[in-house]
Order: structure tokens, then C-alpha cells, then sequence
């Protein structure tokens, strides 16, 4: 263990400004696999400009620094770390294109114990440039596993309880073999999901699906299901990442509503592979 | 309104510079189909930063003026006009990433006759700016379906007008089959070639195809990842020039089989999408420098 709950307590995550464009947003569609029937109208809203729409999950990787952790001085062991959960909460329909600003912030370390690890928190406020409105409020954990045993603060996450029976809906959408590479151009250059080597070295058997992907899969699974020609309607979204998906497998999403609540949980069809569990949605 | 054959003839496009990243270089690899495998080392290398090449035929996408022959407003019916013929000669190895620069020039017109088209040829000059150095030159030409019979001179061309060659009379050396992805054209629109034909269903009714077409630039670029594979261990400083023309469209979804005959170092191709019975590319040449020179470096 290296980590020094007070430093990593007052460490302060630097601001991100990003332009981005709506060739951006285009690619971060095409890159969840939106346009796999090119005569759809509901994926072609994602991905041509004269009618252009943004799926709200690409907030959370707009002005995030993913791997803030790695940043000398955090005292975090990052070769241990691995992404837990991740949330949002729209406060208004993202933009196709615009300039943003990130603000991210240690919202707890929570100590899960030496074999687990400690789980840190973080909360992140998109905010548009052009009048500083909040655009969205994104919640991301990530799990410390060389990092436990460090003390912190205590969890008081909230219980989960899905509905019984059978789902109200049921989605599946398959990955490309390159997935992986084309949703890396959104921006997370992590070797982890391109690089072979690295992957082996990880402990993987070949480089694996960014956890923010299967995120996006499953936010484009509940848009598919509850609303799928407004997108905008899905405000909030949360899941915990059980196992990652590797490049070609297909994404199962099943889903249950209650009025404006989902509960989902994501797995890889055709297998057991649990891949997103603990999923909370709320349409507007 | 008919074709303006003076006015197209002396056409002045203005110069067009772009800066292009290591991310560019990756999606132009990325839309030609490389990563399919994402272990394989050769696929990763045309896709990954580390030790990253640039695909030869990226030069056709480079600072170019997509569109310019709608905007010029010369009296052609965009709709009807597709891609006819596409040729690039190679002077050095195309960085992965810098700024290039390019001016296109008209070079002639091919009048085909009332209800036949017109054939409009141009040609660019890639080099890098901060170099200077010459890096390819572009050839193509546009074959406008509804543009034909304007009375100019039938081949105004300065090679004269191009014979497509029949292919050698035995079977194939080689053949290499890709499969495209359904969403490839919405991928490979990204380039800049943002005409709806190839991403509106209504705009390819209105141009007379049940839905979009892929662009004539993707499949050129996958002929010459078919050949670089197939013939050039795909080392990117082997090849000297590739050309072909376009007999048919590719649909985005389509299985393409390229069909190569390889003489020393000279190669005759096309490709064929054997479920439709259609021959996409015909007449297809690429000329290779011999496997130990390269340009000589």
C-alpha cells in the first residue's frame, strides 16, 4: 500500500477545457457501434450532422481525465487500478458541438479493506463554456486494488433493489473485433485496450473494451427500449462495472421500469459474464 | 442547365492546407477495415500509435477539395455525378502526421453524348509544407451521368482517352476477400467527403440506388491494402503508383473480392462482389518498387 489517505484527500484533480465538434460526437456514436443498420433513423440522428443529436453518456467522457490517478504525487499505486462505477445526471441535453469545461473533484476514499482495496470517488461537473451552465454532474469510482487497509471515510451508498420478474426489456447489441480501437479516438488512449503486450501484462488474455464503453452500450440499450427518438429524455444513469467486455462479444441489456425508473443490469449474451450490475436509470 | 465547358476547363480552385494527426492516420486505417484482427501485429500497425504507418492511398484524402465540382457551379447535376477513375503516384513515404497542402487543376473533359455523361478529369500535387517536398501526385476524374451531350470536344484529355485493359486471360494469382461493415461509409465520411449519397437513404433514392453507396475512396483504399498485403509484405515504401477505375458501387455490407495478377513488379487487379455479380473495380494497374529499393532511402 502507498497510499496516503490526507495527500490524496486534498489532491486537487486539474481542470479540462475541450473543444469538440460534431465530427467528435459522430465518432463517439460510431464508436459505441451506432450506425450497425445504416438505414435507421434512430441511429442515423447519432451520426449525421443535418439532424445531429449526442447520446448522453459520451458527458462523462468529454472533459474527464480518465486517468488522473497516474499523476506523480497522488501516492495511488495506478498499475492496481481499475474503474468501478460510473454515473450521470443531466442537467440539460448536452450540445453536438461546443467548448466545455471539466471540474473534477475527490469526492471520498473509502477503504474496502487489504484484499479489496480502497475505492475513491469522484465527481465531475461539465460545464458549458459559453454561459457556465452545468451541463451534466458525472460520478465515477474507481477501485485502488493495491491500496487498501489506508483508513478513509466511510461508504453510505444507498441499497439497490430491482425489481422481481421478468424484464420489461431486453436489448443486445453486438461489438466490432476493433471496437476497442475506434472508441479509443474519443479519447482514452489507455495501451489497456489496444496494445496486446500491455493487456498480458495486465493480466488479460488480450486487450479488453473501456469500462466507459460498455457504459455507452448500455446507455444506447435504454434509449433503444424507452426512448428512442429522444434521447434527451434519459437524465440520469448509474452502474457498477462487474467484468469487461472483450472486442466482438455482444452486449445483453435487461431492463425493468417502473414509471420513470430502470433498473438494469448488462451481461455477455450467451454466457453468465455479468458485465454491468447495480444499473439505476430515470427518464425525464 | 448544360455543362459550361469553358468555365469548368479553367477552373481555379484555391489551395487547400490541412494538418493531419497520428488520429487521422489511425481512422483512415480504421475505415479500410485494419484492426478486424486487433492482435494481429501487422492490422495494429496501420491502427496503433506505436510504430504506426500510413496506408499509401491516405494521400487521396488529404487536402482535398471535397465537393468542389458542386460548388464551382459549372452546370452539373451533383445527384448524378459519381466517381469514374482514381490514380495516385507515390514520391516519398506519407508521414503519419504533419500539414500538406494541395491545389487541384481541371484536365480535362470526355463529352460521352446526350444521355451518356461527361467525364471530368483533374489532378492535385500533395506535398508537405514544411518541407516543400513533393509527397504524391492525385489523378481522378468524375463520371457526371447527367451532363453529356453539352457539344464540346469529345476527348479534350491531354493523355487522350483512357481504354480500360481487360485482365490477364488466366485465372488470378491472388485473391483477397474483405467484408465491409454495414456503418462503414458513416466511418468513412469522417474523412470529409460528407455527401449524403453516401450516409442519406432519400438522397441515394433520388441518385437512383436503393440505399447509400460507399464511397469510391474507401474501396480504392482497401484495393490497395489488398495489394500492399498480397504483394508487399505491407511495406508502404513498396509501392510506386496504383490506379483503377469504378465499373459499379459498392453497398456498405458488401463482401468484396480482390483479384490480383501480379508480373514482377507490375500488378493488374479488380475487385468483384461476387453475391451481386458485380465487377466494382476494373481495370485496376499498380506498378511496385522492387522489394530491396523502396525510393532508394
Amino acid at each position: 500500500m502507498t497510499l496516503h489517505y490526507e495527500t490524496l484527500k486534498k489532491w486537487k484533480i486539474k481542470d479540462i477545457e475541450r473543444m469538440y465538434s460534431a465530427k467528435d460526437s459522430i465518432l463517439y456514436a460510431l464508436g459505441i457501434g451506432i450506425g450497425q443498420d445504416p438505414l435507421d433513423e434512430n441511429q442515423l440522428q447519432f451520426v449525421l450532422e443535418d439532424r445531429l443529436r449526442t447520446l448522453p453518456a459520451m458527458s462523462v467522457v468529454l472533459a474527464y481525465p480518465p486517468l488522473w490517478y497516474w499523476e506523480r504525487g497522488t501516492t495511488v499505486n495506478p498499475l492496481k487500478v481499475v474503474h468501478a462505477e460510473q454515473g450521470f445526471v443531466m442537467h440539460r441535453p448536452l450540445p453536438v458541438s461546443g467548448r466545455v469545461i471539466g471540474k473534477t473533484q475527490i469526492t471520498a476514499i473509502i477503504d474496502k479493506g487489504i484484499s479489496a482495496g480502497a475505492l475513491l470517488r469522484t465527481e465531475n461537473q461539465l460545464i458549458d463554456k459559453k454561459d457556465q451552465g452545468l451541463i451534466c454532474t458525472v460520478t465515477s469510482a474507481s477501485m485502488a486494488r493495491g491500496d487498501g487497509g489506508c483508513g478513509g471515510d466511510s461508504d453510505n451508498q444507498k441499497g439497490y433493489e430491482c425489481p422481481n420478474g421478468m424484464p420489461n426489456a431486453q436489448i443486445s447489441i453486438s461489438t466490432l473485433p476493433q471496437a476497442a480501437l475506434l472508441y479509443r479516438l474519443s479519447g482514452d488512449y489507455n495501451p489497456l485496450h489496444a496494445d496486446p503486450e500491455h493487456a498480458t501484462k495486465a493480466g488479460f488474455s488480450r486487450p479488453i473494451l473501456h469500462g466507459r464503453m460498455s457504459f455507452g452500450l448500455a446507455n444506447w440499450a435504454l434509449i433503444q427500449a424507452f426512448c428512442p427518438t429522444q434521447p434527451e429524455l434519459l437524465i440520469e444513469m448509474s452502474a457498477r462495472f462487474a467484468k469487461p467486455v472483450i472486442p466482438g462479444e455482444t452486449l445483453l441489456t435487461k431492463m425493468w421500469r417502473k414509471d420513470k425508473r430502470i433498473w438494469f443490469c448488462s451481461e455477455v449474451d450467451g454466457s453468465n459474464k455479468s458485465v454491468l450490475t447495480r444499473g439505476e436509470a430515470l427518464l425525464a | 442547365m448544360a455543362l459550361d465547358y469553358e468555365k469548368l476547363m479553367t477552373w481555379q480552385e484555391p489551395e487547400i492546407i490541412q494538418r493531419y494527426s497520428i488520429q487521422d492516420t489511425i481512422l483512415y486505417g480504421l475505415s479500410l477495415g485494419y484492426g478486424s484482427n486487433p492482435v494481429d501485429e501487422n492490422d495494429l500497425s496501420f491502427v496503433y500509435e506505436r510504430q504506426l504507418k500510413a496506408l499509401p492511398s491516405m494521400a487521396t484524402i488529404l487536402a482535398s477539395p471535397w465537393g468542389w465540382l458542386y460548388h464551382a457551379k459549372v452546370g452539373i447535376n451533383p445527384t448524378l455525378a459519381v466517381h469514374g477513375f482514381q490514380g495516385i503516384h507515390l514520391y516519398k513515404i506519407l508521414p503519419v502526421a504533419t500539414e500538406v497542402g494541395s491545389i487541384l487543376k481541371v484536365k480535362g473533359i470526355e463529352d460521352k453524348g446526350p444521355n451518356r455523361g461527361a467525364i471530368v478529369w483533374f489532378e492535385r500535387n500533395l506535398y508537405e509544407t514544411k518541407s516543400g517536398d513533393l509527397l504524391a501526385t492525385i489523378e481522378a476524374s468524375m463520371f457526371c451521368r447527367g451532363d453529356g451531350g453539352y457539344g464540346g470536344e469529345k476527348h479534350e484529355h491531354e493523355h487522350g482517352p483512357r481504354q480500360i485493359k481487360e485482365h490477364p486471360t488466366r485465372p488470378p494469382d491472388f485473391i483477397r476477400q474483405y467484408t465491409t461493415l454495414p456503418q462503414l461509409a458513416l466511418i468513412f465520411r469522417l474523412h470529409g467527403d460528407l455527401n449524403p449519397i453516401h450516409a442519406d437513404p432519400l438522397v441515394a433514392l433520388k441518385a437512383g440506388f436503393n440505399r447509400p453507396i460507399l464511397h469510391g475512396l474507401c474501396t480504392y483504399g482497401m484495393a490497395t491494402k489488398a495489394i500492399l498485403e498480397t504483394c508487399c509484405d505491407s511495406n508502404p515504401i513498396r509501392l510506386k503508383s496504383i490506379s483503377t477505375f469504378f465499373s459499379a458501387p459498392v453497398f456498405p455490407g458488401d463482401a468484396i473480392d480482390f483479384r490480383i495478377w501480379l508480373n514482377h513488379n507490375s500488378v493488374y487487379f479488380e475487385a468483384v462482389v461476387s453475391l451481386r455479380d458485380a465487377i466494382v473495380l476494373k481495370g485496376g494497374s499498380a506498378e511496385l518498387h522492387s522489394a530491396e529499393k523502396g525510393f532508394g532511402l
